[in-house]
């Protein structure tokens, strides 16, 4: 799964958020956006020297003054189960139609699964590379379907 | 584009990567992107005493962000060709 | 058409997925970890990391976890080869030993550092470059 939806996925949790001055901030996640903007709340603010602190209802950091974020580990985890439940709620109230091919999900799927979800991320950002004979798309609350389209090159 | 273009053409060349950093890496060019993203593979690090924690690393990614100089040899690049491509982009972004 | 996968981020970051990784940070941290995730922003994932500092031929870790790292304050992201760290010839110590030294080391670098961009800008102009980030 993407960084960003990593990050979606992990509202509500507690995390550090380390500036790229130094300053770092505990708190727990309330909401992000795109451009890693992101909301926490009962926000422990420490300077970068580590000899200062601040406690904060809560704040909002642009995204382009964040280094870098640490979340639970267990976060990943929860996000894959989060997801799978999800998915097979989705499949079942589909009846099964169009997602039959899909069914086992091998190491190997999983792989280019990933490598076709990054490309197709990549097209906005670059022009459209390899052909696909399958694509996926978004149809809300996390869910995906996939269509089978023909070659566009 | 241009110099992606130039760099797309060099892949499994051996180059010299220049970080702001200031750490040089040799390295046999695998693959480019259009932010001029490099991926070496069979990395040596110049000067390795200074960083020991890229002993054990044979491959990296540089992001391109980070690069200051990108060592060519210098007789796989056609600088002739390079300089007329860069005249007919110039006249082609003036005209726009 | 041509597959052109490998020159897109993607296909230069595809097999280093659910692979040791050494990633470098600007402010000089060395974290190693599996990388789960990255995006077209080298914005990564990395689980299980640890950070390692290093002086001479000494070094120390510390376990940190999962971390979302910013694309734009990597450096470089490095395919540990784990045949190869075995023999590396470092001794590891305690990070609490290890880390005043690191410290210190830091801080003179910092100094040298500002120096010299100082004398670089006085004597040709050259402006202070790394802090731009990507911005625009």
């Amino acid at each position: 799964m993407l960084p960003l939806s990593l990050l979606n996925a992990a509202q509500n949790k507690p995390m550090l958020v380390e500036l790229k001055n130094g300053e770092t901030f505990n708190g727990h996640l309330v909401n992000c956006d795109n451009f890693m903007n992101i909301t926490l709340r009962e926000v422990y603010q420490t300077n970068a020297e580590g000899d200062k602190f601040w406690k904060l209802k809560e704040c909002y950091i642009r995204g382009s003054t964040i280094k870098y974020l640490r979340v639970p580990d267990t976060l990943l985890d929860v996000v894959k189960e989060e997801q799978n439940r999800a998915r097979e709620a989705s499949r079942n109230a589909r009846g099964g139609g169009a997602g039959s091919r899909g069914g086992t999900s091998t190491h190997a799927t999983h792989i280019s699964f990933l490598t076709l979800l990054v490309f197709y991320r990549a097209r906005d950002a670059a022009a459209r590379w390899a052909r696909c004979s399958t694509r996926w798309s978004y149809s809300g609350k996390r869910s995906w379907s996939r269509h089978i389209i023909v070659d566009h090159c | 584009m241009l110099i992606f273009s130039v760099f797309k053409t060099l892949t499994d060349q051996r180059v010299t990567v220049e970080l702001k950093n200031d750490l040089s890496i040799t390295g046999v060019l695998k693959s480019v992107d259009q932010f001029l993203n490099i991926r070496l593979d069979n990395i040596k690090v110049l000067d390795e005493a200074r960083h020991p924690h890229m002993m054990a690393v044979k491959n990296c990614f540089i992001r391109g962000s980070v690069v200051r100089y990108v060592q060519l040899p210098a007789e796989n690049v056609d600088t002739q060709l390079l300089e007329d491509a860069t005249r007919r982009e110039a006249v082609s972004q003036a005209k726009r | 058409m041509d597959s052109l996968i490998p020159f897109t981020t993607s296909g230069s970051l595809v097999d280093c997925v659910d692979r040791k990784m050494l990633v470098v940070l600007r402010d000089g941290r060395k974290l190693q970890g599996v990388l789960r995730s990255y995006d077209q922003f080298a914005n990564l994932v990395l689980e299980d990391t640890v950070e390692r500092i290093y002086h001479q031929d000494v070094f120390a870790e510390m376990k940190r976890g999962l971390y979302l790292i910013r694309g734009e304050n990597v450096v470089l992201l490095g395919e540990i080869d784990l045949d190869q760290e075995d023999d590396v010839p470092l001794r590891q110590v305690d990070w609490e030993t290890l880390e005043p030294y690191h410290l210190k080391e830091i801080a003179d670098k910092k100094q040298r550092d500002e120096l010299k961009a100082s004398i670089l800008f006085e004597k040709r102009g050259f402006c202070k470059e790394g802090g731009e980030g990507d911005g625009y």
